[in-house]
């Protein structure tokens, strides 16, 4: 039997079609089986879903590459086949990554001349991540998803509309925790490549001979250990978006590679002689101050002019500080819909400290701040004394030297929309001190509660507000594990 | 949104047998194959292996099929490998943290897992289907 990518479709056309090419130019996953339900074929899309490639998938059954929750129990296709007729349920797969998704799965028969059943075609379409539901990001990603009202961010929201409506690259610059990872997936769910894949690549989080195998692809044999061919970031974001984080960490052979690709849209993988087009737009980010790298001959002014046709800057939380209110009051309801505590709210003491707070981590550090507060706090309302304790230091309480008058009516999560919002006022200076780090101070407060509980950590957990799998979890991520 | 889909599988290396010569493994099964779902699993083969051979084994069929069930079977039988199939992270790295080697995403009749994972041959991601068998 001929391997899918040879398989040609004849009769249809004047000529035959490669059906691998014509099922990969589909902006929705697709896998085929005979009828046995042995995979033949999955799509491009269906790659990136799933994370398998086409050499895993190749005669395994569905049910091991597709692993949805309904497979083992009440398998669609056996549905479809008995009823012969498509079939079509909301379910959930687990792919490559463990990351487990929300689809909507449709099966359709395929019969012979005779009328026997020869195999099946399923469309998979994605819905949700769902170990992300709960954190509401898919309301995020809506164009009001990101907070702020200040001059700042309505001047960057103001633009976004028309920025995802091009094809233009586009740079995002602001310090870390701003937001320029939601801002980039907004430009992408605002575009019309939402439907199509957006890949993030994170430029600084492998190494170099890694990174360039990783992004655009390999084929077999082009190095050791390269035992089949391999796609690459950019060409399974085909259609879609390609998004560039910490793109000044990018090494300077790989920018000579990524500007090549960015002139001509095409991926030359290692060790082939052969180029791909590739129809993918660059968003790239990065806390970076790429002038003053370009300066030290540290990134290419070439690349940096390519990326920068579309600029965005985010700027800190402590220069929109009136800003704050608002993203306290966003969190406090997320935090109480995740916890089930609708009666959560910042007590006054707390939320005039945490309105003069200068949050060197931005917005990371705000929601942060209020995920521990409501984590540690005993009942429905925050209080200063339940705020981490690293925000106490001495250059916290100086900070307040430009405090601003605020409301002491305290944010509850099911008030309305701004019914408790105070007064904004203009941002403040950045500090020269670091405070202590967040995970330094969610750390011993970890273990003081682990000391105080002699090391019995179902009350331990039952002290922090935390289930036992987070605090299992942290306690491993902070080395506090036997 | 397929960002976090899209990310690479890390490439595999077969996993060695725990030293200490004899260890406890849970394979996750559907009839004769692995589980494609570890929360989807109602059975589980628990094996005792002492230099590469099974010296005690028995089945285990859970009242429901759920991923903290056999979460806690596992940790209960003090098993050092699991098998299993498609498996989310939360688990994974939990069984990890527990120091018990999580052998993910392997594929095809668990016998065969088992027998691999005896000979130190096993790694996650492992296809084991021979031609038409599946």
């Amino acid at each position: 039997m001929k391997h899918p990518s040879e398989t040609l479709l004849v009769g249809l056309f004047a000529d035959p079609v490669e059906l691998r090419q014509l099922v990969d130019e589909m902006d929705i996953a697709i896998l085929i089986t005979d009828a046995q339900r042995r995979m033949l074929l999955g799509n491009r899309r269906f790659e990136v879903l799933t994370g398998f490639s086409d050499a895993e998938m190749a005669g395994v059954p569905c049910r091991d590459i597709l692993r949805c929750d309904q497979c083992l129990s009440n398998c669609l296709a056996e549905e479809a086949d008995r009823s012969r007729a498509p079939v079509t349920r909301i379910c959930n797969i687990i792919n490559r990554s463990r990351i487990k998704l929300d689809v909507r799965v449709t099966s359709v028969p395929i019969h012979g001349r005779r009328g026997e059943t020869i195999g099946f075609m399923e469309t998979i379409v994605e819905r949700r991540q769902l170990d992300d539901a709960d954190t509401g990001m898919t309301a995020e990603l809506q164009l009001g998803g990101f907070i702020g009202r200040s001059e700042q961010v309505n001047e960057v929201l103001r633009i976004v509309p028309v920025v995802a409506q091009t094809d233009s690259s586009v740079l995002i610059t602001g310090e870390t925790g701003t937001g320029k990872d939601l801002l980039a997936e907004i430009i992408h769910q605002n575009s019309v490549r939402a439907d199509a894949p957006f890949i993030k690549i994170n430029c600084g989080s492998l190494p170099e001979t890694l990174l360039e195998s990783e992004l655009f692809g390999h084929v077999k044999g082009a190095f050791t250990g390269a035992t089949s061919d391999k796609l690459g970031r950019f060409r399974l974001a085909h259609g879609g978006t390609v998004f560039l984080t910490e793109i000044g960490d990018l090494p300077l052979s790989l920018q000579v590679k990524l500007l090549t690709f960015l002139d001509d849209k095409v991926v030359h993988p290692l060790g082939s002689t052969r180029g791909y087009q590739v129809d993918a737009r660059v968003v790239a980010a990065t806390h970076r101050n790429l002038e003053q790298m370009v300066r030290e001959g540290a990134f290419r002014q070439d690349l940096m002019y390519r990326l920068n046709v579309v600029r965005l800057h985010l700027p800190p939380l402590r220069r929109r500080a009136g800003d704050i209110p608002l993203l306290l009051e966003h969190f406090v309801k997320s935090f109480a819909a995740r916890f089930d505590n609708p009666q959560l709210e910042l007590a006054p003491d707390a939320l005039d400290f945490l309105l003069r707070y200068e949050y060197p981590g931005n917005v990371r550090e705000l929601r942060n701040v209020v995920e521990y507060a409501a984590n540690v706090g005993n009942g429905g309302q925050i209080r200063r004394s339940d705020l981490p304790a690293y925000l106490f230091g001495d250059e916290a309480d100086a900070a307040g030297a430009a405090a601003r008058r605020v409301s002491p009516t305290p944010f509850r999560a099911d008030a309305g929309a701004g019914a408790a919002l105070p007064d904004s006022a203009p941002g403040q200076a950045p500090g020269e001190d670091e405070p202590q780090s967040w995970p330094d101070a969610e750390r011993k407060h970890i273990m003081d509660t682990l000391l105080r509980t002699g090391g019995r950590k179902n009350e331990a957990a039952r002290r922090l507000g935390l289930s036992r799998t987070t605090l299992w979890r942290k306690m491993k991520q902070y080395g506090l594990t036997p | 949104m397929t960002d976090s889909s899209a990310k690479p599988a890390a490439v595999a290396q077969p996993v060695p047998p725990p030293d200490k010569g004899r260890y406890k493994a849970v394979v996750t099964l559907w009839g004769q194959y692995v589980a494609s779902r570890f929360d989807q699993t109602s059975e589980a083969f628990i094996a005792t292996v002492d230099d590469g051979e099974v010296v005690k084994s028995c089945t285990v069929v859970l009242a429901t099929p759920s991923a903290d069930e056999l979460c806690r079977l596992i940790l209960s039988e003090r098993a050092d490998v699991v098998i299993c199939g498609g498996i989310q992270r939360r688990y994974h790295e939990y069984l990890t943290w527990k120091k018990v080697c999580v052998l993910d995403s392997v594929m095809g009749p668990w016998e065969k897992a088992l027998d691999l994972l005896r000979r130190g041959e096993l790694a996650s991601g492992a296809v084991l289907y021979d031609g038409e068998e599946s």
